[in-house]
């Protein structure tokens, strides 16, 4: 079944490239109609998922035995969050894009195909294929920026592939000699190992070098500080669709490998280094809240932002290391839930924030702020839609962003206050930055180049529709998503805190 | 939970905010025209006016009773995030005062904003407002509290901003949001931090409530925490932070006057009535924890006190009508937390009677000067500045004589509602220091003088405005007269105000001290008589200068330029968070300069490659190499395939021969 | 003065040199062809007197080696006269100095 729901979108991507490329709308139709069908059976899937249970949906078949390699896919409560995020946000991706009319064919085969590669990596459980997928869902960005970028589009392309393929080596470095050492790629086999202490045991000497390396690829992922330089540019220049792509579910699939790769494989190095670890979150969340204060391209301070903001999930993620033999289980187990529903509610909510910031370029044809003013006026629409989100975004209650970080919060200030309360600055000078953006666009008079601007279409309010009913289901019920992953988390935690 | 269970449990009492959030869905998503709008919301909040007034008939004449309504949010990490509501005395005047004064300033507005073309999106923001308000007033859990405080600051900032179009107003809802946000952080660490030691949200648990006596007893246990406090005062302190945030406490009150932008119903709605009493309530509702810690029961005394006088003396410098009443809005706040702070030290629990009482009172003659003004406002044809009115008192009979009423009240004219209030906070600082006692005595002095000053400028003489004054409508002054009669009557509806004091905190409040009701007669009439003497017959207008700067020119300056303390944070914390910026954006840059150069490196590495590996190394030294020297040597293979028949058997013959001497000689 | 075996083995040497001195100088295509057979027979001779001499004479094996021999020259010179002939009619000559296509 999982099967069939990652390569849907492979199959309509290969009809795509069969289709004229002279019929634009049935290539749009194709790519809509692909990820939709994937998505549908995607959320019936999550549908039928047992809380309780352990790894659900299972396939499992030796594909290359003699080094341990087999095709396994399955959900537990971790990734069918993300599965569902994928499922949500891939429609959204396709309509999002209906305005892409130069290359259309190009363009939508290679969207369908990473929505392959994001199904793929999320639910992938052996790191041999994990890796395909996750190598694989760079190589569509790389074009779709290349080719249907902004300006600086060559650079950002660039430095995004020189950052993560350099991060990818390192990680399949590490993973290689963890399985020299232990003789597994299977997820939960090493999981296994771990708590059984066997990896440490194993591996010695290495265990820090190891540990390092494989961090690296997804510390690039994330990023984190000092590995983001890459991002903002990326985000900025990528074509709408694919900044969507790149801050809804890209920057996740970097959180969701900490989760499975790094947390549970190596309980001992996140113990022991966790105040470092905590530090350099610590610094991403304020970097990029106070470099957004001082940017004027909105998909810049967006990029920022979401910087800072997944960030969060990491913190939430890290405080699990400090409190591994300090505390009970129930308050890194707070942090972790938020951590996961944080990647959900940034997911939706910075993704529909990308799609409006888009539409401004459209209206204004500049990203810059400075260039527009009392829009709010002429396009009351989409300022109530854009303020929504961005309320959403700097963590008004009854939103999406609040929940999750609260759960975040409440769970790293019993571990380590101090760290959350300058994190807590961050909270401040997001609103700062959020509030500007309103204050730029839409308050004031109206410029006069915006006079003839027409409000959003009523198609455009639909795309976006589901994020914003979304949004206000997470923040006002959050208990229906975490439930997902509640006995996942009390097991990992337990686990870990022993 | 049971919404539809109105008898034996509070959990109806959710429906308190739930009705004005209908209203407000409904505006939002159908956007009917301006009068079904103020319709449609004016009946929500008068169910909710219903409700609140059902639950202020339960809990009068049972203070000490606690009722709660808990349900549970989320279930996580084996913990249960629950939220509650909860019934006390607290609870029900609150409620009472929030929707009674809601519903007055509702109708109000329909009037004030029936000539806005956006009047539904107004009664849709006030709905909004109502939902956050009434919400943190029956909220039973510090998150939920949280949650709710932010709902009301989101409709600040939106109903501040009603006039986006105006950059100013925009200015003022983002400073307003974000100067409280920077309190809301606070109050969300004191709140962590409760949850940190506790384990629980709730207020109260049966027992197991962080406001309960066992969790109590818990955190006050722990000594020294932080700055010598326990762990309840730290909370308390925390807590504290996010009050002086919204209530617009000394070091974070530059955003009230600021919010004065926003429509005047607004600011008699959020900002002087509601909203801004919301951090005093946060105090009162968190008493116990400031309790356990005597010094932190100074500390809010003290804040409470500079902010009193403070305000009061920036109030004297202005002119605009509004800022006025900002300012003193800021300085009664100040004085309700002088009567939570000093009334705790005073009275203990009784402290709650005495910082709510006033804030009750204080909301009726605020709303009551608000909506006064607003009306004056409307009658002078939207002109603002005191210097520009006068003579209004002959034009504008109904709203003159409810802005006296007002006026008295907050002066603290004897027997008026804010005599008998002001009068219990003089006496607990009386009780509890000195230094706080004269400090709240000068600064209700200062009240009683700006007070009379500003009645001055605007009552006597002459019109100095454009136009002609007329009478606003009678849907505006309704609610005026009905203000009126509560801020006059309020304190003196039963024989004995106590009943109310004892009702507020549930422990008998009396305290009694002739002196202190001597200097508060003193303190009202000789304020006023100052006033008098010093403006009435004094010439007014915009080109005069005012009297008491001829006598205090510099001094004055300062106080017309609000002591300075936007400059002063302009100065520094804007810059200081100005200049963390910009190290960290060059730092970035620099990083980024750093990629450039990996980039260039990395491609520089890839050229190199290309050019010298690819090109020199492999194609022309090894393949090309290798291909042209194969091919040099065929030259001399040539000479050999010449085609020539018997060259080959010639050369057959002779490797024959070879082959035969090799094997001869070799195979000896 | 007996015939001995060396005696066959000297002549057919001759032969074969003449043979062999002939395929290599001559020029003419048919005088090579010639030189050919001359030295299959030498060989032929060869076959012959190792079977007179060898340790079993009874049994037939040299005369029926040297008739295979004889008919695969039979064949061959069928074969190599159609090739000269072909070899004229393409380059109308039979001089092997003229006749150097396979160094194309």
């Amino acid at each position: 079944m999982i099967t069939t729901i990652t390569f849907i979108p492979l199959v309509a991507a290969l009809a795509i490239v069969l289709a004229p490329s002279a019929n634009r709308g049935m290539i749009k139709i194709l790519a809509l109609v692909g990820t939709l069908i994937s998505s549908v059976l995607a959320i019936q899937l999550v549908l039928h998922f047992d809380f309780g249970g352990e790894l659900q949906f299972v396939e499992k078949y030796a594909w290359i035995p003699s080094i341990g390699v087999d095709y396994f896919l399955g959900i537990d409560g971790l990734n069918a969050l993300l599965v569902l995020l994928v499922a949500f946000l891939s429609p959204i991706f396709v309509l999002a894009s209906w305005k892409v009319d130069e290359k259309a064919k190009t363009y939508f085969s290679l969207l369908c195909l990473q929505i392959t590669a994001l199904y793929g990596a999320f639910t992938a459980l052996n790191f041999f294929h994990w890796f395909i997928f996750w190598e694989g869902a760079l190589v569509p960005v790389f074009f779709l920026i290349k080719l249907y970028g902004g300006d600086g589009r060559h650079k950002a392309a660039i430095s995004f592939f020189i950052f993560t393929v350099l991060g990818s080596v390192a990680m399949l470095l590490g993973v290689l000699l963890l399985y020299l050492n232990t003789g597994s790629f299977d997820f939960i086999e090493l999981r296994k190992l771990a708590v059984e202490g066997v990896i440490f045991e194993k591996l010695g000497v290495l265990y820090p070098t190891i540990f390092v390396a494989v961090m690296l690829g997804l510390w690039v992922k994330v990023p984190l500080f000092p590995l983001h330089p890459w991002q903002a540019a990326a985000y900025a220049e990528a074509p709408v669709a694919v900044s969507m792509v790149l801050t809804g579910v890209m920057s996740k699939m970097g959180v969701y490998g900490f989760l499975r790769l790094v947390v549970p494989v190596f309980p001992e190095a996140i113990r022991d280094y966790s105040n470092t670890l905590l530090n350099l979150t610590l610094i991403t969340i304020l970097w990029g809240a106070f470099l957004a204060l001082r940017q004027s391209d909105i998909k810049r301070i967006l990029a920022y932002s979401s910087l800072n903001h997944v960030a969060y999930c990491m913190f939430g993620i890290f405080a699990v290391g400090a409190a591994m033999g300090v505390d009970k289980i129930n308050a890194p187990a707070i942090a972790m839930q938020g951590a996961i529903l944080q990647m959900f509610a940034h997911g939706i909510g910075a993704s529909g924030l990308f799609y409006v910031a888009g539409k401004m370029e459209e209206v204004g044809g500049t990203r810059d702020i400075r260039a527009f003013g009392g829009l709010g006026t002429v396009m009351p629409r989409y300022a109530f839609v854009f303020s929504f989100l961005i309320f959403s975004s700097l963590g008004l209650p009854f939103l999406a962003g609040f929940a999750a970080e609260i759960l975040i919060f409440s769970g790293v200030f019993s571990i380590a206050p101090i760290h959350t309360g300058f994190a807590l600055l961050g909270l401040l000078a997001t609103a700062i930055f959020l509030l500007t953006i309103i204050q730029r666009i839409f308050t004031g008079k109206t410029n006069a180049t915006h006079f003839g601007a027409t409000d959003i279409s009523y198609g455009e309010v639909l795309i976006i529709l589901p994020l914003l009913v979304l949004t206000v289901w997470i923040g006002v019920a959050p208990s229906t998503w975490l439930i997902l992953s509640d006995q996942f988390v009390q097991t990992l935690v337990s686990l870990l805190i022993r | 939970m049971n919404l539809f269970n109105f008898t034996d449990s509070v959990g109806w009492l959710m429906w308190v905010p739930i009705c004005p959030l209908i209203a407000g869905v409904f505006l939002a998503l159908l956007k009917p025209s301006g009068r079904v709008s103020a319709f449609v919301a004016i009946a929500a909040l008068a169910v909710s006016l219903i409700l609140s007034l059902k639950a202020f008939a339960m809990t009068w004449g049972h203070e000490a009773q606690i009722e709660t309504h808990n349900f549970t949010w989320m279930h996580i990490g084996g913990v249960d995030l629950e939220f509650g509501m909860v019934l006390n005395a607290l609870t029900g005047s609150m409620l009472a005062m929030v929707s009674l004064i809601g519903l007055l300033i509702f109708i109000y507005s329909w009037s004030y904003m029936s000539h806005d073309d956006r009047m539904g999106r107004f009664f849709c923001y006030l709905s909004i407002f109502m939902v956050g308000m009434l919400g943190l007033v029956v909220a039973n859990s510090l998150l939920l509290f949280f949650m709710f405080w932010e709902i009301v600051g989101l409709a600040s900032y939106l109903l501040i901003g009603f006039w986006f179009q105006k950059p100013s107003a925009a200015a003022a809802a983002k400073k307003a949001f974000i100067t409280t946000r920077i309190g809301d952080l606070g109050f969300l660490i004191g709140l962590l931090w409760a949850f940190k030691a506790t384990g629980t949200f709730l207020l109260f648990d049966n027992g197991s409530g962080i406001l309960e006596t066992t969790q109590i007893a818990a955190l006050a246990a722990s000594e020294n925490v932080m700055f010598g406090m326990n762990t309840a005062g730290a909370i308390a302190l925390f807590l504290f932070i996010g009050a002086i945030g919204k209530s617009g406490q000394l070091p974070l009150h530059v955003w009230l006057p600021d919010a004065m932008e926003g429509p005047t119903p607004v600011s008699a709605l959020i900002h002087a009535a509601t909203m801004v009493a919301a951090g005093v309530f946060l105090v009162a509702r968190a008493f116990p924890l400031f309790i356990a810690d005597l010094a932190m029961l100074e500390v809010v005394a003290w804040f409470g006190a500079f902010t009193t006088l403070f305000a009061a003396l920036v109030a004297v410098g202005q002119y605009d009508i509004k800022r006025i009443l900002a300012y003193s809005t800021v300085s009664q706040l100040g004085l309700m937390m002088v009567g939570l702070g000093a009334g705790g030290l005073a009275l203990k629990e009784g402290g709650i009677s005495i910082g709510m009482f006033h804030l009750l009172t204080h909301a009726f003659f605020k709303a009551l000067l608000f909506l006064g003004a607003g009306s004056i406002i409307h009658g002078c044809n939207d002109e603002q500045d005191v210097r520009l009115m006068g003579g209004v008192f002959s034009k504008m009979k109904i709203s003159s004589i409810a802005y006296l009423a007002g006026t008295i009240a907050l002066c603290a004219f004897p027997f008026t509602s804010g005599y008998f209030s002001k009068d219990q906070i003089l006496l607990s600082a009386w009780t509890a220091s000195g230094p706080i006692f004269w400090i709240s005595a000068i600064a209700s002095l200062l009240t009683a003088f700006y007070m009379t000053r500003q009645c001055c400028y605007v009552f006597l003489g002459k019109y100095r405005g454009k136009g002609h004054v007329h009478e606003s409508s009678p849907i505006m002054t309704v609610p005026l007269v009905i203000l009126a009669v509560f801020a006059v009557a309020l304190g003196y509806v039963s024989e004995h105000f106590y009943h109310i004091l004892d009702y507020l905190s549930g422990v008998h409040v009396h305290q009694h001290e002739s002196i202190v009701v001597i200097i508060s007669w003193i303190i009202a009439l000789g304020g006023i008589g100052l006033g008098l003497l010093v403006y009435a017959r004094a010439k007014l207008g915009i080109d005069e200068t005012d009297p008491v700067k001829k006598v205090f020119p510099v001094p004055y300056r300062w106080l017309e330029n609000r002591l300075y303390a936007d400059e002063f944070y302009e100065a520094t914390a804007f810059k200081l968070w100005d200049v963390l910026a910009i190290l960290i954006t060059v730092l970035e840059a620099i990083m980024n300069q750093l990629v450039d150069f990996v980039t260039v490196v990395v491609r520089n590495i890839g050229s190199f490659f290309l050019n010298t590996i690819d090109k020199r190394v492999i194609d022309e030294v090894s393949f090309d190499g290798t291909c042209s020297r194969i091919y040099n040597s065929s030259q001399i293979n040539k000479l050999i395939q010449n085609g020539f028949l018997q060259g080959y058997l010639r050369l057959l013959t002779g490797g024959a021969v070879l082959i035969g001497i090799l094997l001869i000689v070799f195979t000896r | 003065m007996e015939i001995t075996l060396n005696h066959y083995l000297i002549l057919s040497a001759v032969l074969f040199t003449i043979g062999l001195i002939g395929a290599l100088t001559r020029r003419h295509i048919i005088i090579m062809l010639v030189c050919l057979e001359i030295m299959l027979n030498a060989a032929n001779l060869n076959l012959i007197a190792f079977w007179h001499f060898g340790p079993n004479p009874i049994l037939l094996h040299g005369p029926l080696f040297t008739l295979f021999t004889i008919a695969i020259a039979a064949t061959e010179a069928a074969l190599g006269l159609a090739l000269v002939l072909a070899i004229y009619r393409h380059f109308k000559t039979v001089d092997l100095e003229q006749v150097q296509d396979l160094k194309e």
